[in-house]
């Protein structure tokens, strides 16, 4: 299968931080939810992956094409992609029109039909001056002028950060749009994990520049669990050798915890006097990242 | 490169018709005030892409628009390539406006016919149109080899860095070239150098127009150096 975007051990590494031989791929037809704690390395590897800066170690593919940073495999594909940062990075000195004109100069494929379309609909007027936007409204820019050139690949960093629930909901509809096709995808960096539940398809968790977890969003939705436990009761279940060794996320609050469950329906079947919810994805990564763990 | 130059002119629209108005007043001001419509036009020719040059390097560093810049499909050398090709067409139409603003300043002082008077010193009579050219051409001399030395620590550093080292460089490299032209060798070339210069009009213009193309040769060298410079930062 030819990825949209396939990352294999990428490695960058800084005086104070480094990023450990990570794993990411984004097929087409999927949305994939990166998530992480802030400076989890998410900005990293999106830099890495747009050439921004140089992998240490690693492999980066786009469109099937191996690319690094300054090559000119990579310039021609970024044509593909659509980038929005978690800010509007337009010069505030220029207005909305000109920030479609520098798009008509910087991609072909560049449609300003689309463009002043999205403007229109996010009530961008065209000489409306970046500067005077408030967030929300430059994430709105953003996102129309990434999509106005049809890319086959969007990234994502917080692009939904700073929207109020009507806004989100509004990008989070475009997105569902952009997806319909099935050869589009969608690399989307976030803490408002909300949105993936609504959104994502995979979701990808890393800490501190490791992996943590890679798995389908229904995995964590539908099947894992939080099993809400007293504090004996917890004790029953880690004697119980349930879990196999290391798999064990938990947090204990006084006299009961919360215990990360992979499968509810079966933690359900051979726990049947504990109660168990299903997970939230902020559930799932906070047990898994801060978690108590065996 | 087309596309950094539509995005460097997209960024500064605004600011370069308000600096060409400022300019324009600025310059005609300055010909009154100095008597001499040379002095004016050089200064115009100056002042234009040097606040250009300043204005479209802070830009850069506002709202992450140099990183984003970096995810559109543009090459770094190409990024770097724009960024001296707007600044060179900012310099070359600020020297053809210097120059205008010269040529407006005589127009006026010939036509009023002040003999004497105020706008005396102003006549195309003391302020010949060969004068004229010749301040502009080595004000963009001047601004090219600035250029060509403040545009590759401004692509190394980023502009905020960059403005710490650009007036060390450029007082070190005054301090040297007085101290180069101050010996005995070195005045008694000067002295034969001038009287060859003042000695025919074309000695003058062949003075100033290889000036100017050792100045732009030294820029665009500047440029692949910038270049390079520039693909190996990291944003």
């Amino acid at each position: 299968m030819e990825y949209l975007v396939k990352i294999d051990n990428l490695e960058k590494c800084y005086d104070d931080f480094s990023l450990h031989a990570l794993n990411l791929a984004v097929e087409p037809g999927a949305v994939v939810g990166f998530v992480g704690a802030n400076g989890a390395g998410k900005t990293t590897t999106l830099k890495a992956l747009l050439g921004i800066v140089e992998p240490d170690g690693g492999a980066v593919e786009l469109f099937g094409e191996r690319v690094t940073a300054n090559s000119s495999a990579l310039d021609r594909l970024k044509a593909r992609i659509g980038v929005v940062l978690d800010t509007c990075a337009f010069p505030g000195t220029c207005t909305v029109k000109a920030v479609g004109t520098i798009g008509r100069a910087a991609y072909s494929g560049w449609n300003a039909d689309v463009y002043e379309e999205l403007c229109q609909r996010f009530d961008l007027a065209p000489k409306k001056k970046v500067s005077e936007l408030s967030r929300g409204m430059g994430m709105k820019l953003t996102l129309a002028f990434a999509l106005a050139h049809d890319p086959e690949l969007l990234v994502l960093d917080e692009a939904t950060a700073g929207l109020d629930p009507m806004a989100r909901e509004e990008v989070l509809d475009l997105l569902r749009a952009f997806m319909e096709d099935g050869r589009h995808g969608i690399l989307m960096s976030t803490h408002i994990t909300s949105d993936l539940e609504k959104i994502a398809d995979e979701v990808v968790c890393i800490d501190e520049g490791t992996l943590v977890f890679d798995l389908p969003k229904d995995a964590i939705a539908d099947t894992a669990g939080v099993a809400r436990c007293r504090a004996a009761e917890l004790e029953t279940v880690l004697e119980s050798g349930y879990f196999g060794a290391g798999e064990t996320f938990f947090t204990q609050h006084g006299y009961h915890a919360d215990l990360l469950v992979p499968d509810r329906f079966a933690f359900a079947r051979t726990f049947p006097h504990i109660a168990v919810e299903r997970a939230t994805i902020e559930d799932y990564m906070a047990l898994r990242l801060r978690g108590e763990h065996r | 490169m087309k596309t950094m130059m539509v995005s460097d002119f997209c960024a500064m629209k605004s600011a370069l018709v308000q600096m060409a108005g400022i300019l324009a007043a600025a310059g005609i001001v300055m010909a009154w005030a100095m008597d001499t419509a040379v002095g004016a036009a050089a200064a115009v020719g100056a002042m234009a892409p040097f606040m250009y040059l300043f204005s479209v390097g802070a830009l850069d560093e506002q709202n992450g628009w140099e990183r984003f810049r970096l995810t559109l499909p543009l090459t770094r050398r190409q990024v770097v390539f724009g960024r001296y090709g707007s600044t060179a067409v900012v310099a070359v139409a600020a020297a053809v406006g210097g120059l205008l603003v010269g040529l407006l300043v005589t127009a006026v002082a010939d036509a009023v016919g002040n003999e004497g008077g105020l706008l005396a010193g102003l006549s195309s009579a003391q302020n010949p149109p060969e004068a004229l050219v010749c301040s502009v051409v080595l004000t963009l001399t001047v601004f090219l080899v600035g250029a060509a030395v403040a545009l590759p620590l401004m692509a190394r550093f980023g502009m905020t860095k960059a403005t710490r080292f650009v007036p060390l460089v450029v007082v070190l490299a005054m301090v040297l070239g007085i101290a180069a032209l101050d010996t005995p060798l070195s005045s008694g070339v000067l002295a034969e150098w001038g009287a060859w210069v003042t000695g025919d009009v074309w000695h003058g213009a062949l003075l100033v127009g290889g000036a100017l193309l050792v100045a732009a040769v030294l820029y665009g060298a500047s440029a692949f150096i910038a270049a390079r410079l520039y693909e190996q930062r990291e944003f």
